[in-house]
């Protein structure tokens, strides 16, 4: 790989570094800060686009060359893997015990663990496992002051010293690199079905929706596609597996809506794909508002070819689409879902990096800023990692 | 000069009513302990009722340069509530609204005084149940919950408090009130609400928490399984693990234990059994009629002397409530007790148990062990009489090496009840100098002039070097 197959929005390091050991990564931190050089850690690559574009960039720092497991006890549910396993590596090694990292972000090929939980990347499976928030209990990361210092640790209940790895997690390599994570893990159910419904209207897959979430059922995944198609994905003993699907196909009949064909895997993959288009935008909002949201954004973007879905038991919804010729409809789009309940958010995920001079993708920060500015300025005084790509400048 | 004779209590009395501020030396003596052996006395106990008078009462601190430590119902392990350089006590435990319930969202909003088993029981006319269930449920609070980042049985399939919150309302050490997070499920940013749950109050003073809820359980089931020894018992736990079975609960008693809740109140457990482990599956019925299959198969398989489930929810509650009263049993086999909390690796359960016992011989003291077995974390009953002269620092000192065999075994120094003040000098057993420093970072983003719960979770400058010298760099992590 070449220099400019690292550039960020536009902009080309001047050179790049492939560590093989975090001691080693730490010291390119350390030299690279003592030298006022801005670095980027990069793992697969695959997720670049994310944030503002750098205020400055001279070093890449790949992880890639950190790809060993560190610790895999089966029998304790938890693995130890250096930052920058391929994710896909990861969950095949985890396969063959009959376990999985019950995170499932529809990420290209080439990422790495390190890279879906710098960015908190998730999926469909955050209905019922959460966030990397929930799984990761360790890390391990190098800091610009060279040292390696870690949180957690690698039993699944620990609550010594602070727990940053909160911290680094989603916080885009803005604070440290992460070299290493630890993971709680789940094994992987003995049985799955997809259960899928399609609606007349919004209303009846909203409220179909609703009837799930509060009820004892406990699917693995609610996935709305588009605002009238809902689809659900179960897991667990056979037994259970039936009466969930039978109990879920119910429903959809009870709330008017008719039964729908689903194939999971070419849902993920389908995502992945969508995740290639032009922009591609993530909302929060609260849970109740997720079909109020998936309209919401169908509805401005609708001169923008968009797919638009959620992980509806959550209230987070994804729209992929064309770039607008005018950034207005994307700010309009935010306006819409701040007002649909408290701390709700839109950021843009991918887009052109002109857009990016038009319209800040995260959106104008909220007033805890000043903390995380307290945050940054006392892990990376220096703003050697990332400069200018993360909320508020940071 | 006149102006120094207005001290912070002065200051105090003249920002709350008098009835809300405590400053006798006799009124305060409650005030200077927890649930563990440390001590300290505050200069003057506060009770807010809201985040506007938090926020008054941590400017006056920071004004007159004074310590503050928050506090909710005291229950604390750790010392996370004791004012360990004095100061003003900040008491929660009036604050104690629940705000709202929000059960289209899955979300309550609640004061930091609200008493977890409340919060619990209140839940249940909307059909929805708040997870962490503390042993302490009856008293401790959701504020002090938030502090240590409790678990409680549950916590297995779960999580603890932290899976559970979602947004804050936070006094800084400024002054400011902020809210983090909220009823969305993420925002831009760092997470802060991550950061704070479990920082035993050290970097602010939360005033409002934002709580998830789930639905209730369709069915649960418990069950009892009786082992002649502790390693049949372990090894019936880590055969649960091997065939893909995670449970809701899984919790373990030894004969000491045991012997101690038959003869409070007896819950049904075979007083010559030298191990009990209670199971707990609960979800969709016929996930829970699989589930308890497999388990109960898995007790026999690692030689249950018999296995037991619960007929019915009668029996069910009897269980339970042992489990529960545990502690409260042995206090009554001795005058005191020492609860000692540390986390293995779930494979190094045996090994570990094996050493307690030895640790047990050589101080002399007795060892009663009660714990989360599911999720490797311990709670080593060590048994104890203060007026014996001397036994304090022995007693202190068995803690410490539980605490080393759980460290070697690549485990933690708390599960679930804080470093707090009890435990900073033994951090360098599991921490690097540096690990430590990247921590007071955070403290001094947050907390610059050092008054908010000051002398907790770090250890002590000087006292600790040597164990970090020792520990030097073959430890990992």
């Amino acid at each position: 790989m070449t220099v400019a197959d690292f550039a960020i929005d536009g902009l080309t390091p001047r050179e790049s570094v492939s560590p093989t050991t975090a001691e080693e990564l730490a010291e390119h931190l350390r030299d690279a800060d003592a030298d006022g050089k801005a670095v980027a850690p990069v793992g697969g690559g695959t997720q670049l686009e994310l944030g503002m574009p750098p205020a400055r960039l001279d070093r890449v720092v790949e992880t890639t060359g950190l790809n060993r497991i560190v610790e895999y006890e089966p029998a304790d549910l938890t693995v130890t893997v250096q930052a920058g396993m391929r994710f896909g590596e990861l969950q095949r090694i985890l396969g063959e015990q009959g376990q999985f990292l019950a995170l499932d972000p529809p990420l290209e090929d080439a990422a790495t663990v390190g890279g879906a939980i710098a960015t908190n990347a998730s999926g469909p499976l955050r209905f019922a496992f959460g966030t990397a928030r929930d799984l990761v209990i360790g890390t391990r990361v190098a800091n610009t002051d060279g040292s390696v210092t870690h949180a957690g640790g690698r039993v699944v209940k620990n609550v010594a010293g602070y727990d940053l790895n909160k911290l680094y997690i989603g916080s885009l390599g803005t604070l440290a690199v992460i070299v290493e994570l630890s993971f709680k893990l789940a094994p992987i159910p003995p049985a799955t079905a997809t259960v899928g419904g399609v609606f007349g209207d919004a209303a009846g897959a909203r409220d179909a929706i609703a009837a799930v979430v509060r009820s004892p059922l406990s699917p693995l995944a609610i996935e709305l596609l588009g605002s009238r198609q809902v689809v659900f994905r179960v897991g667990g003993y056979p037994q259970a597996v039936e009466r969930q699907v039978r109990d879920l196909s119910a429903l959809v009949e009870q709330h008017g809506g008719a039964p729908r064909e689903a194939d999971w895997d070419a849902l993920l993959q389908g995502r992945v794909e969508a995740r290639r288009r032009d922009v591609v935008i993530k909302a929060a909002v609260p849970i109740s508002a997720s079909s109020g949201v998936v309209s919401a954004l169908e509805r401005h973007l609708a001169a923008l070819n968009p797919l638009v879905w959620a992980h509806a038991g959550n209230g987070v919804a994804f729209a992929a689409c064309d770039v607008p010729s005018d950034v207005e409809v994307l700010r309009n789009a935010r306006r819409e879902v701040a007002a649909l309940g408290d701390n709700a958010s839109l950021v843009i995920e991918r887009c052109p990096t002109p857009l990016k001079g038009e319209i800040d993708v995260w959106g104008v920060p909220g007033p805890s800023i000043g903390l995380m500015l307290a945050i940054k300025a006392k892990l990376d005084p220096k703003s050697t990692l990332n400069p200018g790509r993360y909320v508020g400048g940071i | 000069m006149a102006i120094a004779e207005h001290t912070i209590v002065d200051e105090l009395l003249q920002l709350l009513p008098a009835d809300r501020v405590l400053w006798r030396d006799y009124d305060l003596m409650l005030y200077e302990y927890d649930g563990s052996i440390d001590k300290h006395r505050p200069q003057a106990v506060v009770f807010p009722l809201s985040s506007v008078e938090v926020s008054q009462v941590v400017k006056a601190c920071k004004r007159f340069g004074v310590p503050y430590t928050a506090r909710g119902a005291g229950t604390g392990l750790s010392g996370g509530a004791i004012p360990a350089r004095g100061g003003v006590l900040i008491s929660l435990a009036r604050m104690t609204r629940i705000l709202e319930i929000d059960a289209d969202n899955l979300r309550a909003i609640v004061e930091p005084g609200v008493v977890n088993l409340r919060l619990g029981q209140a839940m249940a006319l909307y059909e929805l149940t708040y997870v962490p269930d503390p042993s302490s449920q009856k008293a401790c609070t959701i504020g002090g919950n938030v502090g240590e980042n409790s678990g409680g049985p549950h916590t297995l399939r779960y999580g603890v408090t932290t899976n559970h919150t979602l947004g804050l309302e936070l006094v800084l050490p400024d002054g400011e009130i902020l809210q983090v997070g909220g009823t969305s499920p993420e925002a831009p940013g760092y997470d802060l609400v991550g950061l704070v749950v479990g920082s035993e109050g050290t970097l602010g003073i939360v005033t409002r928490i934002w709580v998830r809820l789930v639905p209730i359980n369709e069915t649960v089931k418990t069950i009892l399984a009786v082992f002649a020894n502790m390693d049949d018992a372990s090894s019936a736990v880590a055969g649960m693990i091997a065939e893909r079975i995670v449970p809701a609960a899984i919790e373990m008693m030894d004969n000491l234990t045991i012997r101690a809740i038959e003869s409070r109140s007896p819950a049904g457990y075979p007083v010559d059994a030298e191990g009990v482990v209670l199971i707990e599956v609960d979800g969709l019925r016929e996930e829970v009629e699989a589930q308890s299959d497999a388990v109960q198969r898995v007790c026999h398989a690692s030689g249950a002397l018999s296995v037991r489930l619960a007929r019915d929810e009668a029996e069910r509650a009897a269980l339970w409530a042992g489990r529960k009263g545990a502690f409260a049993a042995i206090g009554r086999l001795t005058p005191d007790y020492y609860t000692v909390d540390g986390v293995v690796p779930r494979t190094k359960l045996p090994a570990t148990l094996a050493r307690i016992q030895a640790i047990s011989r050589e101080s002399g003291f007795r060892i009663a062990n009660v714990f989360h077995a599911g999720d490797g974390n311990l709670h080593p009953l060590i048994l104890w009489d203060s007026d014996v002269v001397g036994a304090e620092e022995r007693v202190i000192d068995a803690g410490a090496e539980i605490m080393q065999v759980c460290a070697a075994a690549g485990g933690s120094l708390s599960g679930e009840h804080g470093i707090g003040m009890e435990k900073k000098d033994l951090m360098p057993l599991i921490f690097s100098q540096a690990d430590v420093a990247q921590m007071q970072r955070i403290k001094d983003a947050f907390d610059p002039d050092g008054l908010c719960n000051p002398d907790k979770v770090f250890p002590t400058a000087g006292r600790c070097m040597e164990l970090f010298a020792r520990r030097g760099k073959a430890a990992g992590w």
